[in-house]
């Protein structure tokens, strides 16, 4: 997909925030689509050892879909809560694909943000987490969310609030909990 | 487990989770009485929780919206990851910049970050900043606002602390009113954390009650060193022009207030300034107003340089004003000559006034009752697992264990806990093993104080002691040849020295009129028999008290309160822990096995009411680590012997 002009999806993340659920139907394949693009553009660029680099591909989306001028914080909270979700799904089903090509080899060959500290490079495995996200949203769909949008988006407490309309008092809270349950979950989940 | 029970066991997590561990037992039960299911439930993501860590904190996207002109630099910089440190808050604003709080992700501690303003940020100063950051950090004093890092973030250095988040001095003095007494003990920390950096060439320049930050456990920590002197060199003409800027602006009118007559007069400065304005501080906290005043910066000034400090309250007693008159002399060469000098006077007065201070506090209800409960919780239980578990009981009359807090959170182990005479600080040793190995002396401030290793030596050391002024630390090492000596080194930090040969378990112990004894185990000379005596420091008076058969080995002992009875760990002669003995401190005979029995007694100490406690057999001694603390087991203990 290329030559999507900035002005549609910064028109759509007004009309969603003004309350228009149609503009998001619009928007998601948007974003998708070009967020599948740039990661296509990365594996094949980059290294032998096909890396994605999330921080980056959301920035390229974002600056190449998004009007930097007309857009307010609000929506570009939205914008970024959409592409957590779909780099969730982008993410996951990489790590998913190469473990199979691999015959099971787990290493995660998704190069987290330089600034990331290096214990939390380790041990995230994004397979079991998306397991557990899905059994946590079965319990609590907001909770779940809560998780994608602040690990997979990044986005801040404040943000996430924006982005789900609830209070930032109840975000970090949701968090909390979330972060223990899920916690549990994976260290007591079988790991194949 | 339903999504409404889930709901639930959310709502309840979320509000107990930063409650602290008593007040989180207490809602529990309230809340969970008649619903087993649930308080399983959050007590168990309270324990992934805690085990949990950084676990997903870091996001896999790092998104940065400072692109947006509305919000500001501070404002974005929440939220954000600066290395290791991802930016929680902002915990205060100053002239010198923004203080956050953070979460350092390495580690899983929180942090204080300030971050200098842009205005401070040349690259000149930048270094200099840099350089103090490191001095600052050379400075390991439990006093002393403790410096972790310095970096650089688009462009404005920053420094990484210690948080400390309860307030400063002023608040502490405004919150509720304060003797004499816990003015002076609160401060003759800051004022040994002074001597120290003093010691290392270091001036503070800006002692004021603002600097100095008070932890949740009621510690005074003093902050910003190097920052006050980074504000003078920025400015061509350093304290004078400084104090014309203050004046200026109108805006730090209250450093004008501490600041030594040598400084306010744009003199050369030294140690001796920053112990003025640590007077100014302990004045104003004893008087309730500065000792120099007047209606403008300047004529605050022209009293500092000229006038006489307003006399002191009569309450205050009248050996507390002449120290701090000395300390406010107008000529340095007036005052004493160090902060060490100054420190004696305020600790011999406290000392000489009464009753300890640890007890006169237990009335108190405020941080200082909750700390010197801690004091009087004499029993320490000896934990041979990773973690060291001090209980704290109510002052009753039967002393219950109703509280844990961990205290260390190692990898390996931390054994041998013990406790300074003021309540305040921990020993132990940190290591493999439970029971002498080639492990290292700790201390730590309690509650919160980070964990300072005392020795580097590859000797096995067992029993550190605090001696009686809590100065130094006592403990038993191996001789390559065989036996043990008892080393001595200063709690802040030092070469140890040989303190006792063939001494080992010692503890000091009042002997008659004020004079300091020695209770310990030596080597009879009869195999590997220990027999448990107590001498004078240069070993004169020896006298034993108990020698066990053949061999034997009695490796520590404890002198009751009334200093009647001694109680006695030992071990058999295939080298197994006995039971304990409790015997006559006159020596006139071997006394009895004491405790429950069969029991493998590793340790004892008394109660200050008498009572002897004795630490767990060793099957049972292994407390668990980690994050359940608030729900340990509660260890056998006999209640009176």
């Amino acid at each position: 997909m290329v030559g999507v002009s900035p002005e549609p999806v910064t028109a759509l993340l007004k009309r969603w925030r003004q309350g228009d659920s149609a503009a998001l139907e619009k928007l998601v394949p948007l974003v998708y689509s070009e967020l599948r693009r740039i990661a296509a553009r990365q594996l094949r660029r980059e290294r032998p050892n096909h890396t994605l680099q999330p921080t980056a591909l959301v920035h390229e989306v974002y600056l190449k879909l998004v009007d930097q001028h007309r857009i307010e914080w609000q929506n570009r909270a939205q914008f970024f809560g959409i592409a957590a979700q779909l780099i969730r799904r982008i993410l996951v089903d990489h790590v998913r694909n190469r473990r199979t090509a691999k015959r099971g080899g787990g290493t995660l060959t998704v190069a987290l943000d330089d600034a990331v500290s290096e214990p939390a490079r380790e041990n995230i495995d994004l397979v079991k987490l998306d397991d557990a996200l899905l059994s946590l949203a079965a319990k609590d769909e907001q909770q779940s969310r809560v998780v994608e949008l602040r690990f997979f988006g990044g986005l801040s407490i404040e943000e996430t609030a924006e982005v789900l309309r609830i209070s930032p008092s109840t975000v970090k809270r949701d968090w909390a909990a979330a972060k223990a349950w899920l916690y549990r979950d994976m260290s007591t989940r079988f790991s194949p | 487990m339903t999504p409404s029970e889930h709901q639930a066991a959310k709502e309840l997590f979320g509000k107990v989770l930063e409650l602290e561990p008593h007040l989180r037992a207490l809602i529990l039960d309230d809340a969970c009485a008649g619903r087993p299911r649930l308080r399983d439930e959050v007590e168990s993501l309270l324990v992934a929780y805690q085990k949990a860590g950084t676990f997903i904190d870091v996001p896999l996207v790092a998104v940065t919206m400072s692109s947006d002109g509305v919000s500001t630099p501070e404002e974005t910089m929440v939220g954000r990851t600066l290395g290791p440190y991802h930016v929680e808050a902002i915990i205060g604003e100053g002239g010198m910049g923004v203080v956050y709080r953070a979460l350092d992700t390495k580690l899983n501690r929180p942090v204080a970050i300030k971050v200098l303003s842009d205005a401070l940020a040349d690259p000149s100063a930048r270094r200099r900043f840099e350089r103090e950051a490191q001095v600052a950090s050379s400075l390991n004093h439990p006093h002393i606002l403790t410096v972790h890092d310095a970096g650089e973030f688009e462009g404005r250095p920053y420094l990484v602390t210690e948080l400390v988040d309860a307030g400063t001095f002023v608040e502490w003095a405004r919150a509720e009113p304060r003797s004499w007494r816990q003015i002076v003990e609160l401060l003759v920390g800051v004022a040994d954390g002074l001597a120290t950096a003093h010691q290392a060439g270091i001036l503070h320049r800006d002692i004021k009650p603002a600097n100095i930050l008070i932890t949740k456990s009621g510690y005074a920590k003093l902050a910003d060193f190097g920052l006050a002197k980074l504000c003078e060199d920025s400015t061509p003409g350093a304290a004078h022009t400084r104090t014309e800027m203050a004046t200026r602006a109108g805006t730090v009118v209250g450093t004008v207030g501490y600041m030594s007559p040598e400084q306010a007069s744009g003199q050369p400065l030294d140690a001796r300034s920053d112990m003025f304005s640590f007077g100014v501080v302990l004045y104003e906290a004893l008087a309730g107003r500065r000792p120099f005043t007047g209606a403008s910066d300047l004529d605050v000034l022209h009293a500092v340089v000229h006038r006489p400090p307003e006399p002191l309250p009569v309450e205050v007693p009248r050996p507390l004003r002449m120290v701090l008159e000395r300390a406010l002399e107008k000529d340095p060469s007036d005052r004493f000559q160090s902060m060490r000098d100054l420190i004696v006077d305020l600790r011999r007065l406290v000392r000489q006034s009464g009753e300890a201070p640890a007890v006169s506090a237990v009335t108190h209800r405020s941080n200082r009752s909750r700390r010197s409960k801690v004091a009087i919780a004499a029993l320490v239980v000896l934990a041979a697992a990773s973690a060291l578990v001090v209980s704290r009981f109510r002052e009753t009359a039967e002393p219950r264990l109703r509280e844990y807090t961990q205290l260390t959170n190692f990898a390996d182990s931390a054994t041998s806990p013990t406790l300074s005479p003021d309540g305040r600080m921990l020993a132990f040793i940190r290591g493999e093993s439970a029971f002498n190995g080639p492990e290292q002396i700790y201390i730590k401030l309690l509650l919160d104080g980070e964990p300072v290793r005392l020795t580097h030596d590859n000797l096995n050391k067992q029993s550190p002691k605090f001696s009686p002024d809590g100065a130094r630390v006592t403990y038993g090492a191996d001789k390559p040849a065989g036996g043990w000596d008892t080393w001595v080194v200063p709690v802040l930090g030092g070469k140890p020295q040989l303190f006792l040969a063939n001494a080992s378990g010692l503890t000091s112990i009042e002997g008659g009129g004020g004079q300091p004894r020695l209770l310990f185990s030596e080597l009879t000379g009869r195999g590997h028999q220990m027999a448990i005596v107590s001498s004078t420091e240069s070993r004169t008076e020896h006298r034993t008290i108990y020698t066990p058969p053949e061999n034997g080995m009695a490796h520590r002992s404890s002198l009751s309160p009334d200093r009647k009875q001694v109680l006695v760990v030992e071990m058999g002669l295939n080298g197994a822990w006995l039971a304990c003995r409790l015997t006559p401190f006159d020596g006139s005979s071997p006394g009895k096995p004491v405790g429950p029995a069969p029991a493998q007694c590793t340790d004892a100490t008394w109660s200050p009411r008498g009572s002897g406690c004795i630490s767990p057999p060793i099957p049972a001694a292994g407390l668990t680590s980690g994050a359940s603390a608030s729900r340990m087991g509660r260890p056998s203990r006999s209640p009176s012997v």
